[in-house]
Protein backbone atom coordinates (compact mmCIF):
# COMPACT_ATOMS: atom_id res chain seq x y z
CA UNK A 1 0.00 0.00 0.00
CA UNK A 2 1.41 3.54 -0.74
CA UNK A 3 2.24 5.62 2.03
CA UNK A 4 0.17 8.88 2.13
CA UNK A 5 1.82 11.79 1.28
CA UNK A 6 0.75 15.45 1.90
CA UNK A 7 1.38 17.94 -1.19
CA UNK A 8 2.44 21.31 -0.05
CA UNK A 9 2.73 24.24 -2.89
CA UNK A 10 4.53 27.89 -1.94
CA UNK A 11 2.75 30.82 -2.41
CA UNK A 12 4.57 33.89 -2.16
CA UNK A 13 8.63 34.09 -1.60
CA UNK A 14 9.06 37.55 -0.17
CA UNK A 15 7.15 41.05 0.58
CA UNK A 16 6.64 42.18 -3.20
CA UNK A 17 5.94 38.81 -4.98
CA UNK A 18 3.06 38.30 -7.44
CA UNK A 19 0.22 35.72 -6.48
CA UNK A 20 -0.08 34.13 -10.02
CA UNK A 21 2.26 31.20 -9.20
CA UNK A 22 0.19 30.75 -5.85
CA UNK A 23 -3.07 30.73 -7.96
CA UNK A 24 -1.85 27.70 -10.59
CA UNK A 25 -0.90 26.19 -7.30
CA UNK A 26 -3.87 26.02 -5.71
CA UNK A 27 -5.87 25.37 -8.74
CA UNK A 28 -4.16 22.69 -10.45
CA UNK A 29 -1.51 21.78 -7.68
CA UNK A 30 -2.96 19.15 -6.31
CA UNK A 31 -2.18 20.38 -2.81
CA UNK A 32 -3.32 20.71 0.72
CA UNK A 33 -1.76 23.39 1.97
CA UNK A 34 0.06 26.88 0.62
CA UNK A 35 2.66 28.37 2.39
CA UNK A 36 3.64 31.96 1.99
CA UNK A 37 6.56 33.71 3.15
CA UNK A 38 6.09 37.70 3.16
CA UNK A 39 8.87 38.37 5.76
CA UNK A 40 13.10 38.92 5.00
CA UNK A 41 15.06 40.54 7.24
CA UNK A 42 14.57 44.06 6.09
CA UNK A 43 11.03 43.47 6.03
CA UNK A 44 9.81 44.21 9.03
CA UNK A 45 11.90 47.63 9.09
CA UNK A 46 9.26 48.53 6.55
CA UNK A 47 6.40 47.10 8.31
CA UNK A 48 7.51 49.15 11.28
CA UNK A 49 7.26 52.65 9.13
CA UNK A 50 4.19 51.29 8.18
CA UNK A 51 2.88 51.00 11.55
CA UNK A 52 4.40 54.27 13.03
CA UNK A 53 2.28 56.12 10.52
CA UNK A 54 -1.08 54.04 10.84
CA UNK A 55 -1.25 51.54 14.32
CA UNK A 56 -3.67 49.91 12.16
CA UNK A 57 -0.95 48.42 9.46
CA UNK A 58 1.94 46.71 10.67
CA UNK A 59 1.51 43.57 8.20
CA UNK A 60 1.80 43.11 4.64
CA UNK A 61 -0.41 44.43 2.42
CA UNK A 62 0.24 41.74 -0.01
CA UNK A 63 -2.01 39.86 1.97
CA UNK A 64 -5.21 40.88 0.90
CA UNK A 65 -4.68 40.38 -3.17
CA UNK A 66 -3.08 37.13 -2.41
CA UNK A 67 -6.39 36.05 -0.71
CA UNK A 68 -8.64 37.97 -2.83
CA UNK A 69 -6.87 35.49 -5.70
CA UNK A 70 -6.61 32.18 -4.08
CA UNK A 71 -9.97 31.93 -1.33
CA UNK A 72 -12.78 31.12 -3.40
CA UNK A 73 -10.82 27.90 -5.15
CA UNK A 74 -8.86 27.46 -2.18
CA UNK A 75 -11.61 27.25 -0.10
CA UNK A 76 -13.56 24.97 -2.66
CA UNK A 77 -10.89 22.28 -2.50
CA UNK A 78 -10.34 22.39 0.76
CA UNK A 79 -6.80 24.07 0.51
CA UNK A 80 -5.42 25.61 3.39
CA UNK A 81 -3.79 29.07 3.54
CA UNK A 82 -0.31 29.40 5.99
CA UNK A 83 0.99 33.01 5.78
CA UNK A 84 3.72 34.72 8.02
CA UNK A 85 2.24 38.39 6.72
CA UNK A 86 1.16 39.03 10.08
CA UNK A 87 4.29 40.99 10.67
CA UNK A 88 4.19 43.39 13.28
CA UNK A 89 0.42 43.00 13.50
CA UNK A 90 -1.06 39.61 12.94
CA UNK A 91 -4.55 40.73 14.34
CA UNK A 92 -4.34 43.18 11.53
CA UNK A 93 -3.64 41.18 8.80
CA UNK A 94 -6.40 38.36 9.96
CA UNK A 95 -8.86 41.46 9.88
CA UNK A 96 -7.90 42.50 6.70
CA UNK A 97 -8.75 38.15 5.74
CA UNK A 98 -12.07 37.99 7.04
CA UNK A 99 -12.98 41.44 5.13
CA UNK A 100 -11.61 39.91 2.00
CA UNK A 101 -14.00 36.65 2.67
CA UNK A 102 -16.54 38.58 3.50
CA UNK A 103 -16.51 40.57 0.41
CA UNK A 104 -16.16 37.06 -1.31
CA UNK A 105 -18.93 35.60 0.97
CA UNK A 106 -16.92 33.04 2.40
CA UNK A 107 -19.27 33.28 5.61
CA UNK A 108 -17.37 30.31 7.20
CA UNK A 109 -13.97 31.58 6.50
CA UNK A 110 -12.12 31.08 10.03
CA UNK A 111 -8.61 32.57 10.33
CA UNK A 112 -6.19 31.48 13.18
CA UNK A 113 -3.98 33.99 14.86
CA UNK A 114 -0.37 33.34 16.25
CA UNK A 115 1.19 35.70 18.03
CA UNK A 116 4.27 35.84 20.72
CA UNK A 117 6.95 36.51 18.59
CA UNK A 118 7.51 40.25 19.09
CA UNK A 119 9.63 40.54 22.03
CA UNK A 120 10.69 44.28 21.51
CA UNK A 121 8.64 45.17 24.88
CA UNK A 122 10.13 42.16 26.83
CA UNK A 123 13.96 42.17 26.03
CA UNK A 124 14.35 44.80 29.34
CA UNK A 125 12.53 41.77 31.51
CA UNK A 126 14.33 38.98 29.65
CA UNK A 127 17.70 41.06 30.55
CA UNK A 128 16.64 41.94 34.38
CA UNK A 129 16.15 37.86 34.32
CA UNK A 130 19.52 36.93 33.11
CA UNK A 131 19.33 35.77 29.47
CA UNK A 132 22.78 37.99 28.77
CA UNK A 133 21.29 38.86 24.94
CA UNK A 134 25.07 38.65 23.80
CA UNK A 135 25.04 39.92 20.05
CA UNK A 136 25.45 37.39 17.25
CA UNK A 137 27.88 37.82 14.32
CA UNK A 138 29.36 40.26 16.37
CA UNK A 139 26.71 43.30 16.99
CA UNK A 140 27.16 45.90 18.99
CA UNK A 141 26.15 45.19 22.94
CA UNK A 142 22.45 44.91 23.83
CA UNK A 143 22.90 48.52 26.07
CA UNK A 144 24.04 49.98 23.14
CA UNK A 145 21.49 49.30 20.97
CA UNK A 146 18.55 49.42 23.14
CA UNK A 147 17.66 52.82 22.43
CA UNK A 148 17.52 52.40 18.88
CA UNK A 149 15.63 49.51 18.47
CA UNK A 150 12.63 49.76 16.03
CA UNK A 151 11.54 46.54 16.33
CA UNK A 152 12.55 42.79 17.60
CA UNK A 153 10.90 39.43 16.80
CA UNK A 154 11.79 35.73 17.67
CA UNK A 155 11.77 33.17 15.25
CA UNK A 156 9.06 30.90 16.39
CA UNK A 157 9.13 27.20 15.29
CA UNK A 158 6.19 25.06 13.74
CA UNK A 159 4.52 23.91 17.01
CA UNK A 160 1.91 27.20 17.55
CA UNK A 161 1.44 26.40 13.57
CA UNK A 162 0.41 22.55 14.26
CA UNK A 163 -1.52 24.34 17.11
CA UNK A 164 -3.66 26.72 14.72
CA UNK A 165 -4.10 24.21 12.16
CA UNK A 166 -5.75 21.91 15.21
CA UNK A 167 -8.50 24.29 15.35
CA UNK A 168 -9.92 23.96 11.63
CA UNK A 169 -9.25 27.35 10.89
CA UNK A 170 -9.22 27.76 7.00
CA UNK A 171 -6.09 30.10 7.21
CA UNK A 172 -3.49 30.86 9.86
CA UNK A 173 -1.46 34.13 10.24
CA UNK A 174 1.61 34.01 12.19
CA UNK A 175 4.10 37.09 12.75
CA UNK A 176 7.35 35.74 12.65
CA UNK A 177 8.06 32.04 12.42
CA UNK A 178 11.04 30.21 11.06
CA UNK A 179 10.58 30.20 7.35
CA UNK A 180 11.29 26.61 6.75
CA UNK A 181 8.67 25.72 10.11
CA UNK A 182 5.23 27.13 8.03
CA UNK A 183 6.22 24.16 5.58
CA UNK A 184 7.13 21.55 8.63
CA UNK A 185 3.65 22.45 10.66
CA UNK A 186 1.50 21.07 7.88
CA UNK A 187 3.49 17.81 7.36
CA UNK A 188 3.66 17.22 12.08
CA UNK A 189 -0.05 18.41 11.93
CA UNK A 190 -1.11 15.81 9.06
CA UNK A 191 1.41 13.01 9.73
CA UNK A 192 1.93 13.08 13.73
CA UNK A 193 5.80 13.34 13.56
CA UNK A 194 6.85 13.80 17.01
CA UNK A 195 8.64 16.72 18.21
CA UNK A 196 12.06 14.60 19.09
CA UNK A 197 11.95 12.79 15.65
CA UNK A 198 14.96 14.94 14.44
CA UNK A 199 15.65 12.77 11.06
CA UNK A 200 11.51 13.77 9.93
CA UNK A 201 11.25 16.89 11.26
CA UNK A 202 14.62 17.92 9.27
CA UNK A 203 12.88 16.43 6.07
CA UNK A 204 10.26 18.91 6.79
CA UNK A 205 12.62 21.46 6.77
CA UNK A 206 14.48 20.98 3.73
CA UNK A 207 11.11 21.02 2.18
CA UNK A 208 9.99 23.98 3.59
CA UNK A 209 13.83 25.44 2.81
CA UNK A 210 13.28 24.65 -0.95
CA UNK A 211 10.28 26.23 -1.44
CA UNK A 212 10.24 29.32 0.47
CA UNK A 213 12.23 31.38 -2.12
CA UNK A 214 9.64 31.57 -5.25
CA UNK A 215 11.10 30.12 -8.30
CA UNK A 216 14.70 29.84 -6.61
CA UNK A 217 14.51 25.91 -7.14
CA UNK A 218 12.59 25.51 -10.37
CA UNK A 219 14.67 26.91 -13.09
CA UNK A 220 14.30 30.94 -11.80
CA UNK A 221 17.65 32.96 -10.61
CA UNK A 222 19.28 29.70 -12.58
CA UNK A 223 22.72 30.04 -13.03
CA UNK A 224 23.02 26.55 -15.20
CA UNK A 225 21.05 26.80 -18.83
CA UNK A 226 18.78 29.24 -17.64
CA UNK A 227 18.10 29.95 -21.06
CA UNK A 228 16.57 26.71 -21.31
CA UNK A 229 14.47 27.01 -18.71
CA UNK A 230 10.57 26.90 -20.23
CA UNK A 231 8.62 29.38 -20.00
CA UNK A 232 9.80 32.08 -17.04
CA UNK A 233 6.64 34.47 -17.69
CA UNK A 234 4.46 31.68 -16.08
CA UNK A 235 7.07 30.15 -13.60
CA UNK A 236 5.68 27.61 -11.20
CA UNK A 237 6.51 27.58 -7.46
CA UNK A 238 7.81 24.20 -5.57
CA UNK A 239 5.41 21.64 -4.38
CA UNK A 240 6.93 19.90 -1.75
CA UNK A 241 5.60 16.16 -2.05
CA UNK A 242 6.04 14.35 1.70
CA UNK A 243 5.48 10.88 2.70
CA UNK A 244 5.01 10.06 6.35
CA UNK A 245 7.66 8.12 6.59
CA UNK A 246 9.95 11.41 5.31
CA UNK A 247 10.37 10.53 1.62
CA UNK A 248 10.40 13.91 -0.06
CA UNK A 249 9.78 14.93 -3.65
CA UNK A 250 10.04 18.46 -4.99
CA UNK A 251 8.07 19.05 -8.51
CA UNK A 252 5.78 22.10 -9.42
CA UNK A 253 2.17 22.58 -10.98
CA UNK A 254 1.56 21.17 -14.27
CA UNK A 255 1.14 23.22 -17.14
CA UNK A 256 3.59 26.15 -15.66
CA UNK A 257 6.68 27.30 -16.88
CA UNK A 258 10.19 26.13 -14.87
CA UNK A 259 12.68 23.36 -14.62
CA UNK A 260 12.88 21.14 -11.79
CA UNK A 261 15.74 19.15 -12.01
CA UNK A 262 19.14 18.40 -9.50
CA UNK A 263 20.48 21.56 -11.05
CA UNK A 264 17.90 23.97 -10.12
CA UNK A 265 17.08 22.25 -6.91
CA UNK A 266 20.51 22.06 -5.20
CA UNK A 267 20.99 26.02 -6.20
CA UNK A 268 18.45 26.68 -3.76
CA UNK A 269 18.81 23.56 -1.03
CA UNK A 270 21.97 25.03 0.00
CA UNK A 271 21.26 28.94 -0.50
CA UNK A 272 22.14 30.78 2.78
CA UNK A 273 22.67 27.53 4.86
CA UNK A 274 25.88 28.12 5.96
CA UNK A 275 27.63 25.39 8.08
CA UNK A 276 25.23 22.32 5.52
CA UNK A 277 26.04 19.79 8.61
CA UNK A 278 24.46 22.23 10.59
CA UNK A 279 21.27 24.37 9.57
CA UNK A 280 19.85 25.63 13.24
CA UNK A 281 16.04 25.79 12.54
CA UNK A 282 14.01 26.12 16.52
CA UNK A 283 12.39 22.63 15.69
CA UNK A 284 15.82 20.29 14.33
CA UNK A 285 19.17 20.79 14.00
CA UNK A 286 19.41 19.88 10.19
CA UNK A 287 22.34 18.10 7.82
CA UNK A 288 22.33 18.76 4.52
CA UNK A 289 25.50 17.47 3.82
CA UNK A 290 24.48 14.07 3.24
CA UNK A 291 21.53 15.24 0.39
CA UNK A 292 21.12 13.31 -2.59
CA UNK A 293 18.83 14.62 -5.57
CA UNK A 294 17.48 12.12 -8.10
CA UNK A 295 15.40 13.05 -11.13
CA UNK A 296 12.56 10.93 -10.92
CA UNK A 297 10.26 11.51 -14.00
CA UNK A 298 9.79 15.21 -15.49
CA UNK A 299 9.89 18.03 -13.33
CA UNK A 300 10.42 15.51 -10.29
CA UNK A 301 13.02 15.89 -8.25
CA UNK A 302 13.66 12.90 -5.21
CA UNK A 303 15.52 14.61 -2.56
CA UNK A 304 17.24 11.96 0.14
CA UNK A 305 19.89 11.46 2.82
CA UNK A 306 18.53 14.10 4.98
CA UNK A 307 19.40 13.95 8.85
CA UNK A 308 18.60 15.81 11.69
CA UNK A 309 19.37 16.42 15.41
CA UNK A 310 18.53 18.20 18.55
CA UNK A 311 17.02 21.51 18.22
CA UNK A 312 18.24 24.51 19.63
CA UNK A 313 17.27 25.59 23.81
CA UNK A 314 16.90 28.98 22.40
CA UNK A 315 15.65 30.79 19.91
CA UNK A 316 16.89 33.19 17.66
CA UNK A 317 15.67 37.13 17.89
CA UNK A 318 16.36 39.50 15.05
CA UNK A 319 15.95 43.34 15.85
CA UNK A 320 16.67 46.19 13.86
CA UNK A 321 17.87 49.75 14.60
CA UNK A 322 18.12 52.93 12.93
CA UNK A 323 21.70 53.31 11.80
CA UNK A 324 21.93 56.70 9.94
CA UNK A 325 20.54 58.02 6.76
CA UNK A 326 21.40 56.77 3.08
CA UNK A 327 21.65 59.82 0.45
CA UNK A 328 22.52 58.62 -3.07
CA UNK A 329 22.38 60.40 -6.85
CA UNK A 330 22.60 59.01 -9.72
CA UNK A 331 24.20 60.41 -13.40
CA UNK A 332 24.82 59.13 -16.42
CA UNK A 333 27.36 60.17 -19.75
CA UNK A 334 27.44 58.49 -22.74
CA UNK A 335 30.74 57.32 -25.05
CA UNK A 336 33.55 58.62 -26.17
CA UNK A 337 34.95 58.86 -22.66
CA UNK A 338 32.42 57.83 -20.28
CA UNK A 339 34.44 56.80 -17.79
CA UNK A 340 36.99 59.80 -17.54
CA UNK A 341 33.56 62.12 -17.43
CA UNK A 342 31.80 60.52 -14.65
CA UNK A 343 35.37 60.55 -12.94
CA UNK A 344 35.59 64.09 -13.02
CA UNK A 345 32.00 64.32 -12.13
CA UNK A 346 32.96 62.60 -8.96
CA UNK A 347 35.70 64.90 -8.57
CA UNK A 348 33.63 67.85 -8.84
CA UNK A 349 31.11 66.82 -6.30
CA UNK A 350 33.80 65.66 -3.91
CA UNK A 351 34.78 69.27 -3.97
CA UNK A 352 31.24 70.50 -3.68
CA UNK A 353 30.55 68.33 -0.79
CA UNK A 354 33.48 69.68 1.16
CA UNK A 355 32.90 73.37 0.39
CA UNK A 356 29.40 73.08 1.70
CA UNK A 357 30.45 71.45 4.95
CA UNK A 358 28.93 68.33 4.22
CA UNK A 359 30.80 65.50 6.28
CA UNK A 360 29.01 62.36 5.86
CA UNK A 361 30.32 59.02 7.94
CA UNK A 362 30.64 57.47 4.62
CA UNK A 363 30.73 57.26 0.93
CA UNK A 364 30.73 54.47 -1.60
CA UNK A 365 31.05 55.54 -5.18
CA UNK A 366 30.15 53.17 -7.77
CA UNK A 367 30.19 53.38 -11.82
CA UNK A 368 27.20 51.61 -13.67
CA UNK A 369 29.01 49.55 -16.56
CA UNK A 370 31.49 48.92 -14.73
CA UNK A 371 32.29 48.31 -11.09
CA UNK A 372 28.73 48.29 -9.25
CA UNK A 373 28.44 44.93 -8.81
CA UNK A 374 31.60 43.24 -8.66
CA UNK A 375 33.95 46.15 -8.17
CA UNK A 376 37.81 45.63 -8.11
CA UNK A 377 37.33 42.25 -9.84
CA UNK A 378 35.67 43.72 -12.11
CA UNK A 379 37.83 44.66 -15.57
CA UNK A 380 37.43 48.38 -16.66
CA UNK A 381 35.85 47.85 -20.24
CA UNK A 382 37.51 49.55 -23.03
CA UNK A 383 35.36 52.16 -24.53
CA UNK A 384 31.76 52.05 -22.97
CA UNK A 385 28.53 53.20 -24.60
CA UNK A 386 27.72 54.99 -21.67
CA UNK A 387 28.23 54.70 -17.70
CA UNK A 388 26.73 55.81 -14.36
CA UNK A 389 27.98 57.39 -11.55
CA UNK A 390 26.18 56.31 -8.57
CA UNK A 391 27.18 58.43 -5.42
CA UNK A 392 25.94 57.14 -1.87
CA UNK A 393 26.80 58.69 0.97
CA UNK A 394 25.75 57.93 5.08
CA UNK A 395 25.06 60.76 7.45
CA UNK A 396 23.33 61.24 10.72
CA UNK A 397 20.22 63.08 9.72
CA UNK A 398 18.05 62.79 6.89
CA UNK A 399 18.59 66.56 5.96
CA UNK A 400 22.13 65.95 5.28
CA UNK A 401 21.55 62.87 3.26
CA UNK A 402 19.25 65.05 1.20
CA UNK A 403 21.51 67.74 0.40
CA UNK A 404 23.79 65.06 -2.10
CA UNK A 405 21.18 64.79 -5.05
CA UNK A 406 20.85 68.39 -5.10
CA UNK A 407 24.43 68.99 -6.10
CA UNK A 408 23.72 66.57 -8.99
CA UNK A 409 21.54 68.61 -11.61
CA UNK A 410 23.52 71.84 -11.94
CA UNK A 411 26.56 68.89 -13.58
CA UNK A 412 24.46 68.66 -17.00
CA UNK A 413 25.41 72.60 -17.85
CA UNK A 414 28.24 73.20 -15.37
CA UNK A 415 30.25 69.68 -15.45
CA UNK A 416 31.28 67.30 -18.16
CA UNK A 417 29.74 66.64 -21.30
CA UNK A 418 27.32 64.83 -23.07
CA UNK A 419 25.58 63.49 -20.10
CA UNK A 420 23.18 60.91 -20.45
CA UNK A 421 19.91 60.76 -18.31
CA UNK A 422 19.68 61.70 -14.08
CA UNK A 423 17.80 59.09 -12.90
CA UNK A 424 16.06 61.37 -10.16
CA UNK A 425 13.73 58.59 -8.58
CA UNK A 426 17.11 57.09 -7.31
CA UNK A 427 17.87 60.79 -5.47
CA UNK A 428 15.34 59.54 -2.89
CA UNK A 429 17.22 59.26 0.78
CA UNK A 430 16.00 56.26 3.13
CA UNK A 431 16.99 55.22 6.63
CA UNK A 432 19.77 52.80 7.07
CA UNK A 433 19.21 49.58 9.35
CA UNK A 434 21.39 47.51 11.11
CA UNK A 435 20.09 44.29 11.92
CA UNK A 436 21.49 43.14 15.59
CA UNK A 437 20.32 39.09 16.87
CA UNK A 438 20.72 37.19 20.11
CA UNK A 439 19.09 34.08 21.42
CA UNK A 440 16.81 33.79 24.13
CA UNK A 441 16.06 30.60 26.07
CA UNK A 442 12.66 29.04 24.19
CA UNK A 443 10.69 28.75 26.92
CA UNK A 444 10.42 32.50 27.68
CA UNK A 445 9.22 33.38 24.12
CA UNK A 446 7.24 30.62 24.24
CA UNK A 447 5.00 30.98 27.26
CA UNK A 448 3.62 34.17 26.03
CA UNK A 449 2.73 32.44 22.16
CA UNK A 450 -0.83 32.69 21.67
CA UNK A 451 -3.24 31.14 18.85
CA UNK A 452 -7.13 32.37 18.70
CA UNK A 453 -9.23 31.53 16.15
CA UNK A 454 -11.27 34.42 14.63
CA UNK A 455 -14.37 34.35 12.20
CA UNK A 456 -16.75 36.81 10.30
CA UNK A 457 -18.05 37.96 13.14
CA UNK A 458 -15.03 39.58 14.50
CA UNK A 459 -15.42 42.13 12.28
CA UNK A 460 -18.21 43.26 13.66
CA UNK A 461 -17.40 43.22 16.98
CA UNK A 462 -14.64 45.19 16.45
CA UNK A 463 -16.52 47.80 14.87
CA UNK B 1 46.51 21.04 -17.31
CA UNK B 2 45.02 24.06 -18.17
CA UNK B 3 44.15 27.02 -16.16
CA UNK B 4 40.30 28.12 -16.90
CA UNK B 5 38.10 30.65 -15.38
CA UNK B 6 35.08 29.09 -13.50
CA UNK B 7 32.56 31.14 -15.70
CA UNK B 8 30.98 28.79 -18.38
CA UNK B 9 31.93 25.31 -16.53
CA UNK B 10 30.46 25.51 -13.08
CA UNK B 11 26.70 26.79 -11.12
CA UNK B 12 26.85 29.71 -8.49
CA UNK B 13 24.53 31.18 -6.25
CA UNK B 14 24.94 33.32 -3.70
CA UNK B 15 22.94 34.92 -0.87
CA UNK B 16 23.75 36.76 2.78
CA UNK B 17 23.28 36.83 6.30
CA UNK B 18 24.08 40.11 7.60
CA UNK B 19 27.28 41.24 6.22
CA UNK B 20 28.45 37.82 5.28
CA UNK B 21 28.26 36.48 1.95
CA UNK B 22 26.96 32.93 1.47
CA UNK B 23 27.78 31.09 -1.63
CA UNK B 24 27.89 27.66 -3.93
CA UNK B 25 29.86 26.81 -6.12
CA UNK B 26 29.05 23.68 -7.99
CA UNK B 27 31.09 21.25 -10.34
CA UNK B 28 29.88 20.05 -13.87
CA UNK B 29 31.14 16.90 -13.17
CA UNK B 30 34.16 14.84 -10.76
CA UNK B 31 37.08 15.76 -12.25
CA UNK B 32 36.38 19.56 -12.26
CA UNK B 33 34.99 18.78 -8.20
CA UNK B 34 37.94 17.84 -7.40
CA UNK B 35 39.98 20.89 -8.86
CA UNK B 36 37.36 23.00 -7.11
CA UNK B 37 38.07 20.56 -4.05
CA UNK B 38 42.04 21.48 -3.98
CA UNK B 39 42.00 24.81 -5.00
CA UNK B 40 39.20 26.68 -3.32
CA UNK B 41 40.91 26.88 -0.46
CA UNK B 42 39.36 29.78 2.32
CA UNK B 43 43.09 31.87 1.55
CA UNK B 44 42.58 31.18 -2.19
CA UNK B 45 38.86 32.52 -2.18
CA UNK B 46 40.27 35.58 0.00
CA UNK B 47 42.57 36.60 -2.05
CA UNK B 48 39.90 36.61 -5.11
CA UNK B 49 37.69 38.63 -3.42
CA UNK B 50 40.41 41.04 -2.35
CA UNK B 51 38.69 44.64 -1.96
CA UNK B 52 35.42 43.39 -1.53
CA UNK B 53 35.45 41.89 1.34
CA UNK B 54 37.44 41.35 4.71
CA UNK B 55 36.72 38.18 5.71
CA UNK B 56 37.43 35.31 7.35
CA UNK B 57 36.62 32.53 4.82
CA UNK B 58 35.11 28.94 5.85
CA UNK B 59 34.92 26.51 2.71
CA UNK B 60 32.45 23.39 3.24
CA UNK B 61 32.69 20.66 0.31
CA UNK B 62 29.34 19.15 -0.84
CA UNK B 63 30.40 15.81 -2.60
CA UNK B 64 27.59 14.26 -3.14
CA UNK B 65 26.30 17.44 -5.31
CA UNK B 66 29.74 18.50 -6.09
CA UNK B 67 29.39 21.59 -4.46
CA UNK B 68 31.88 23.65 -2.53
CA UNK B 69 30.00 26.23 0.03
CA UNK B 70 31.77 29.36 1.18
CA UNK B 71 30.69 31.20 3.87
CA UNK B 72 32.40 34.84 3.78
CA UNK B 73 32.32 37.21 6.14
CA UNK B 74 32.37 41.04 6.16
CA UNK B 75 31.96 41.43 2.73
CA UNK B 76 28.76 43.22 2.13
CA UNK B 77 29.44 46.56 3.26
CA UNK B 78 27.85 46.07 6.77
CA UNK B 79 25.04 44.29 5.58
CA UNK B 80 21.83 44.58 3.21
CA UNK B 81 19.84 46.88 5.08
CA UNK B 82 23.05 48.86 6.28
CA UNK B 83 25.15 48.75 2.95
CA UNK B 84 25.73 52.03 0.82
CA UNK B 85 25.98 49.33 -2.35
CA UNK B 86 23.76 48.94 -5.28
CA UNK B 87 23.73 45.40 -4.87
CA UNK B 88 23.65 45.61 -0.72
CA UNK B 89 22.68 41.69 -0.74
CA UNK B 90 25.65 40.44 -2.77
CA UNK B 91 22.95 38.52 -5.31
CA UNK B 92 25.60 38.97 -8.15
CA UNK B 93 28.50 38.35 -5.87
CA UNK B 94 28.28 34.54 -7.54
CA UNK B 95 28.86 35.62 -10.46
CA UNK B 96 32.08 37.12 -9.63
CA UNK B 97 33.37 34.10 -8.55
CA UNK B 98 33.29 32.65 -12.09
CA UNK B 99 36.02 34.99 -12.50
CA UNK B 100 38.06 32.82 -10.29
CA UNK B 101 40.43 30.77 -12.43
CA UNK B 102 41.53 27.22 -11.37
CA UNK B 103 44.03 24.33 -13.31
CA UNK B 104 42.02 21.47 -14.52
CA UNK B 105 43.49 18.82 -16.44
CA UNK B 106 43.14 18.86 -20.09
CA UNK B 107 41.06 15.77 -20.11
CA UNK B 108 38.84 17.18 -17.59
CA UNK B 109 38.42 19.96 -19.59
CA UNK B 110 37.87 18.20 -22.96
CA UNK B 111 35.16 16.12 -21.23
CA UNK B 112 33.51 19.73 -19.96
CA UNK B 113 31.23 21.52 -22.39
CA UNK B 114 31.66 25.19 -21.99
CA UNK B 115 28.23 26.66 -21.45
CA UNK B 116 26.61 29.64 -22.92
CA UNK B 117 23.42 31.40 -24.02
CA UNK B 118 22.95 32.58 -27.97
CA UNK B 119 24.31 35.85 -28.55
CA UNK B 120 21.74 38.55 -28.47
CA UNK B 121 20.48 40.30 -31.08
CA UNK B 122 19.28 43.90 -30.48
CA UNK B 123 16.70 45.83 -32.62
CA UNK B 124 17.48 49.20 -33.24
CA UNK B 125 15.39 51.26 -30.55
CA UNK B 126 12.16 52.24 -32.15
CA UNK B 127 9.00 52.68 -30.48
Amino acid sequence: MAARTVRIGAGLGFYGDLPFAAADAVRVGEIQYLCCDHLAELTMAILHKDRQRDPGAGYTRDIGLLCQTVLPVAMARGVRLISNAGGLNPYGAAREVLQVAARLGLQDLKVAVVTGDDVLDRLDLFRQEGAPLEPLDGGPPYEEVRPRLLFASAYLGAEPVVRALATGAHVVITGRVADASLFLAPLVYEFGWRWDDWDRLAVGVVAGHISECSAQATGGNFSGRWWEVPDMDRIGYPIAEVDEGGGLVITKPDGTGGLVTPDTVKEQLYYEVHDPARYVNPDVTADFSQIELVQEGPDRVRVSGIRGGPRPEVLKVTAGYHDGWLGQAVIGYSWPDALEKAQAAERIIRRQMARAGLNPEAVHVEYLGVNALHGPLAPIPDEPNEVYLRFAIRTRTREEAERLARLFPPLALNGPPYIGGALPGLARSRQLLGIWSTTVPREWVEQAVRVEVLGLDALERAG
Amino acid sequence: MARVALRGYCQVRSGDKGDTLDLTVFAPNDGFYRALEEQLTPAAVLEHFRGLARGPAEVYPLPRVRGIKIVLRNALGGGGPASLRLDAQGKSLAAAILRMTVEVPDEVLAATPFLRPPRAVLQAPGD
